[in-house]
This record gives C-alpha cells, sequence and structure tokens, in this order.
C-alpha cells in the first residue's frame, strides 16, 4: 500500500463512481463531502513510512507510487497540506445547494483535487505542467453544467490555461536543459522569463486577467468562485513547489522585484477595477485578482515571509465560500447581481446581507475580521523592503473597501419591490452563521491558525 | 531519415491546410483538413523521433476528430451547424493569416537558436501552427472553432517540443490532452446547440 493510492487513486475512483450517481443529488453531495472529510482526517493520523499498527497487522505506508518510470511521491511532511485541501474541497462541497447549483460539481470537483495533487506530486516537476491542461479541461466542463451553454469567459479560461501549460512545458524543459552552474546566464533567464509568461497565463496576471471577470459575471457565482479559489491555490502551490526545488533561482534572477512587480500590479488593477464595479460577480472578480496579487506578493518574501500565504489562502477560502454562498441563495430571486437590483436585501434577508458584507470586508482588510491580521502582517513585511510598495499594496485594500461601502449603501437602501420568499433552509443559514461567525474569531484569535500554519509550511520550504 | 523536400513541402503544407481551416464553413471539410493535418505533424515529428511512436499522433488526431465529426454529425439530424463566416469576415481572416505567415517566416531563423535540435522545417511548420491556431481561437468564440483552433496550437507545439523531449510518456500524456479536447470541445458544442435549437 502507497500514499498515493490512498490520497489521489481512491478519491478519483470515488470521484467516478459519484458520476455515475447524478441522480441522486443527495447522495452525490453527502458522499463527496463525507469522502473529503474521511481523506483529510486520514491524511491527518495516518503517518508515511512509519510502521503503524493497523487490526494487529504491522504496516507501513510507502511514500512513492511509480507509474511508466516517473513517480508520484507524498512525503509525510505533505500531509498537512493533504487535510488542508481535502478539507477546503469538502467543504466547499458541503455548501453546495442542488436547487440551484448543478449535482456535476461534486464529481467534478473531486476529480479536480485528485490531478491537483498528482501535479503537487508529481516527479519530474515539469509533468505538473501537463496535468493542468487536464485540471483546465475538467474546469471547463464544471462551468458549463448542462443545459447551459458556454460562455465568453470558459473559451478564454481554457485558451489562457492552454497557452500557460505549453509555456511552463517549454520553459521547464529549458531549466533542465541548462547547466545551472555554468555560465549560461542567458539562457537561465530565458527560461525564466518563457516559466514567468507560463506562470502569468496561470494566475492570470495582467494582461492575462480577462476570464476571471468574464467568468464571474457570466457563470454561477459559486461554480465561478469554486474555480478561482481551487484553481488558484493549485497554481500557487506548484509554484512554491517549483522555487521550493530552485534554490538558486534568486542568486541568478531577481525573482523577488518581478514578484512583487506582478503582485502589485494585481493589486491595484483589482482594487481600480472594484471602485468603479456596479456588479456583486463582478466585484467579487476584482477581489480575487486583489488576492492574486496578495499572493504574489507573499511569496515574493521568500524564506520564512513566505508562509503567510497559507492563512492568506484559508481566509480567501472562507470569504469566497461565503460571498458565492450568499449570492447562490439570492441567485433565484434577484434578475441580476447588479448592486441596483440588489437593493433592499438587507431589509429582506438580514442573514444574506451580513454574510455577503462580512466576506467583503473581510477580504478589504477591515480590523477585526479575519483578512485584516493577515493582510496587515504582509503589510509590515512589504514596509521593512520598501514603504512606496507597502503603500501600493494599501492602495489594493481602499479600492476594495471603498467597493464594499458602495455595496453596504445599495443593499441597505429601500427597495419599492414587494418581498420575496427564499427557500432557505436550516442548514444552509446555519453555514451563513457559522461562516461569518469563522471569520470573526480568525480576526479576534488569529494565533488559532498558527499551528496549523506551521505544519503546511513544512511542506515546501523556501530559499 | 526523411528527405529534405518532403520536409519542406509538409511544412508549407500545414500553412495551407491551417490557413484554409481558418477560411472554411463546412465543417466536415474542417475535420478532414484537421486528420490532414495530424498527417502533417506526424512527418514532422518522425524527424526527431521513431515512425512508430510519431504515428501516436496521428492516431490521437484521427481519434479527435472522429469524436468531433460523431457529435457534430448527431447533431446535423436535428439542426443546422455551421460557423457561418461571411465575406468581409474571411478577408480579414485571410490577411491576418497572411500577416501571422510572413511574420513567422522572417522570424524562423532567430526561433532556431531556441530550438537547436529543430530543422527549418520542424522550426516553420510548428510556427505555422502556433501562429494561424492562435488566429483561430483569437477571431471567434464558438466551441468548434475555438476548439478545433486549441489542437492546432498543440499541435504546433507537439512539433517544437519533439525536437527537444523525446519521452515516450508525455507523448502519451500530450496524446491524452488532444482526446481530452476532442471529448470537452464534443460536450461544449452540445451544451451550447441544446440552448439554441434551430
Amino acid at each position: 500500500m502507497n500514499a498515493p493510492l490512498i490520497w489521489i487513486g481512491f478519491p478519483g475512483i470515488t470521484a467516478v463512481v459519484l458520476l455515475l450517481l447524478l441522480d441522486y443529488p443527495r447522495v452525490v453531495k453527502w458522499t463527496g463531502t463525507a469522502a473529503a472529510g474521511v481523506f483529510g482526517l486520514s491524511a491527518l493520523i495516518i503517518p508515511v513510512e512509519k510502521v503503524i499498527n493497523l487490526l494487529n497487522y504491522q504496516v507501513a505506508l510507502q511514500n512513492t507510487m511509480n507509474i511508466l518510470g516517473r513517480q508520484l511521491i507524498i512525503l509525510d511532511s505533505y500531509r498537512p497540506l493533504l487535510v488542508f485541501l481535502f478539507w477546503g474541497y469538502g467543504i466547499w462541497f458541503l455548501l453546495t445547494d442542488f436547487r440551484s447549483v448543478s449535482p456535476w460539481m461534486i464529481p467534478l470537483g473531486l476529480l479536480s483535487l485528485c490531478i491537483v495533487l498528482i501535479i503537487l506530486t508529481v516527479d519530474p516537476i515539469f509533468y505538473a505542467a501537463i496535468f493542468f491542461a487536464f485540471l483546465a479541461l475538467v474546469n471547463t466542463v464544471l462551468l458549463t453544467p448542462p443545459p447551459d451553454p458556454a460562455v465568453r469567459g470558459v473559451f478564454r479560461y481554457l485558451i489562457y490555461q492552454i497557452f500557460g501549460v505549453l509555456f511552463i512545458l517549454f520553459g521547464m524543459w529549458m531549466l533542465s536543459w541548462v547547466d545551472i552552474g555554468s555560465a549560461e546566464r542567458v539562457l537561465i533567464i530565458r527560461a525564466v522569463i518563457i516559466l514567468g509568461i507560463g506562470f502569468s497565463f496561470l494566475l492570470a496576471v495582467f494582461p492575462f486577467t480577462s476570464w476571471i471577470p468574464m467568468l464571474a459575471v457570466e457563470n454561477h457565482p459559486f461554480l465561478a468562485a469554486f474555480v478561482f479559489h481551487t484553481y488558484l491555490t493549485a497554481v500557487f502551490f506548484l509554484g512554491i513547489r517549483f522555487l521550493a526545488g530552485a534554490a538558486w533561482l534568486p542568486t541568478v534572477v531577481a525573482i523577488q522585484p518581478a514578484l512583487q512587480f506582478g503582485g502589485l500590479l494585481m493589486v491595484i488593477l483589482g482594487g481600480t477595477a472594484a471602485v468603479f464595479s456596479d456588479h456583486m460577480g463582478r466585484t467579487l472578480s476584482s477581489a480575487v485578482i486583489v488576492e492574486i496579487g496578495r499572493a504574489l506578493v507573499i511569496i515574493s518574501f521568500l524564506g520564512e515571509g513566505f508562509q503567510l500565504i497559507y492563512p492568506q489562502l484559508m481566509v480567501q477560502g472562507v470569504s469566497l465560500a461565503l460571498w458565492a454562498l450568499c449570492l447562490t441563495v439570492l441567485f433565484p430571486v434577484v434578475k441580476d447581481f447588479r448592486y441596483r437590483s440588489l437593493r433592499g436585501v438587507a431589509k429582506q434577508w438580514p442573514l444574506i446581507f451580513w454574510g455577503l458584507t462580512a466576506a467583503q470586508f473581510s477580504l478589504a482588510g477591515l480590523p477585526l475580521l479575519a483578512g485584516f491580521p493577515v493582510y496587515w502582517s504582509a503589510t509590515s513585511s512589504l514596509v521593512t523592503l520598501s514603504p512606496e510598495r507597502a503603500l501600493i499594496f494599501l492602495g489594493g485594500n481602499l479600492g476594495l473597501m471603498i467597493a464594499a461601502f458602495r455595496s453596504t449603501n445599495y443593499l441597505v437602501s429601500s427597495s419599492d419591490e414587494e418581498n420575496i420568499l427564499i427557500l432557505s433552509n436550516l442548514m444552509i443559514n446555519g453555514l451563513i452563521g457559522l461562516g461569518i461567525t469563522g471569520l470573526i474569531i480568525f480576526g479576534l484569535f488569529p494565533q488559532i491558525l498558527d499551528p496549523f500554519v506551521s505544519a503546511l509550511a513544512n511542506g515546501f520550504r523556501l530559499p | 531519415m526523411i528527405g529534405e523536400n518532403l520536409l519542406t513541402l509538409t511544412s508549407w503544407s500545414l500553412f495551407g491546410i491551417a490557413f484554409s481551416m481558418t477560411l472554411i464553413n463546412d465543417w466536415r471539410i474542417i475535420l478532414a483538413l484537421l486528420l490532414l493535418q495530424y498527417g502533417g505533424v506526424t512527418v514532422l515529428i518522425a524527424e526527431s523521433w521513431p515512425v512508430t511512436i510519431a504515428a501516436v499522433k496521428f492516431l490521437a488526431g484521427l481519434l479527435a476528430a472522429g469524436i468531433l465529426a460523431l457529435t457534430l454529425g448527431s447533431i446535423q439530424k436535428s439542426v443546422s451547424f455551421s460557423p457561418n463566416l461571411v465575406l468581409p469576415e474571411r478577408v480579414f481572416r485571410a490577411l491576418a493569416a497572411l500577416l501571422v505567415g510572413i511574420s513567422i517566416i522572417s522570424f524562423s531563423e532567430v526561433a532556431g537558436e531556441w530550438f537547436l535540435g529543430a530543422s527549418p522545417s520542424q522550426i516553420n511548420g510548428g510556427l505555422f501552427l502556433l501562429g494561424l491556431g492562435l488566429i483561430q481561437v483569437g477571431l471567434s468564440e464558438r466551441p468548434l472553432r475555438v476548439i478545433i483552433g486549441l489542437l492546432t496550437v498543440i499541435s504546433g507545439f507537439e512539433i517544437l517540443y519533439a525536437t527537444v523531449e523525446g519521452s515516450i510518456l508525455m507523448t502519451a500524456f500530450l496524446g491524452g490532452v488532444t482526446l481530452g479536447f476532442a471529448v470537452v470541445g464534443a460536450y461544449l458544442i452540445l451544451v451550447t446547440l441544446e440552448e439554441k435549437p434551430a
């Protein structure tokens, strides 16, 4: 028995079985959620490469699976990462409301998680790039559940991801071919530039950003937010894995300023777009763009500083999930998500209003909410490097804050329309309440996350 | 070893095939050209790899074209499907494709410095498909054209990548990507047409 079989093979089989049960959405939802929970729990308690007692048998889980000469390797230090991913996906599955979200999401989501795990564990690393093509294909189907037609944003997403994959494949081949110890600096820089373009495509770094607002406006908000969070998390983890294996890189190429430049560009772009947004989906996409920028800036700290990305991704996951869930509940009763169509939400559906407000302000970095400690730490680290860059970084937060106040203004203003009954259920209301409470608790006591973040950071160490 | 003349002819044929695909309306001809394109790709890759392995590309292309043809054929019974290019659009596409072709010819010598193991025919053939595939995905939002364009881009990349990487597993994965595109393309075509039946 080996670890990749348990945490990649079995979830893959589960996903295929769930695809056969799509006629029973409740079964799919609860089985998918339970499977993600159980696989996460098993990653928490079962060590790798250590002998354990299982029903009076002494067994040790091997860390490697060989496939045609290549390997999938899950080290013991990766287990917190597995817990993070399985439980993170599990939460999204739990939030899925089949009254407006297709049941396809759960098996395809589980399948995409398996591909993400292959990306993080395959050796040699350049095989990871090709799996992004498969991931993009799965997400394309996930974003186009029948009978909805494919929207422009889905095509744009697919096209950009494939270009990114091709650039990364070529860049990684070039790096494997160049002798790092030699004086072939030009070739190394050339390879790094190609890789940079590839990651820019995958991460929607400007000017390849257009698919994010297109998806957020044209697609179901829950599916769009799920893909934004899970896909971009996978790209960041691949980037971190690549940087962890290329300790020589910062000594040859000035990677820190490049990452900060790209990150700050995204922060400013997202912040500015948020200020002028008049659509809740577009505002969500602006927040995602700012989050990409923040993550790039945080990764640029390298060393110990980059570990801040883990709480950032957690806060992002909870906030986006809460935001998307609230929009999903509103989805059947509002004409669209333009601000003016959302007038009176606070009066008619106070819980949804509080959920939307908490999610937006948390991502904007309002003190006492979960985002604040993370963004504050990132800004503090950036100030020591360059106060000007820290100011630009804060500018993005300011943009999101203005957008949050603007949307709140519409949500609380009175509406002439009659009250519409939303057939919400106790569980969905409870989950929204739990999300709001979580954002407040993480904001007041951010140290709760510290042990988990330290464990996650053992997975990959940056130079 | 494949003759230099045949390779040169193949690379220019690929330009002609991809150029035609950007202009033609009939999906049957487009898919036939796609199959021919995979034949050309196989010939160019066979310069770097054994023919038996290079033939995998043709096989993947054959299956991809087959999947798309079966899907479009089944739709043809109930709804009329055509990318519907009008004359000014065709002229614009032709000019854009020619411009890309000319740019690639002038760029191919520089590209040779990046792909050290590649012959001029492979570089030209690969870049022609990359460039003309870009034109297709950039100028259309219809599922068939986008998928055909992406398959063209990947084919161009495969020619260039074959000159530097000879892994059989990677060949299998790239073949899998080609088939994945065909399946997802078929799915997207189906859901797009289900919404708006003729």
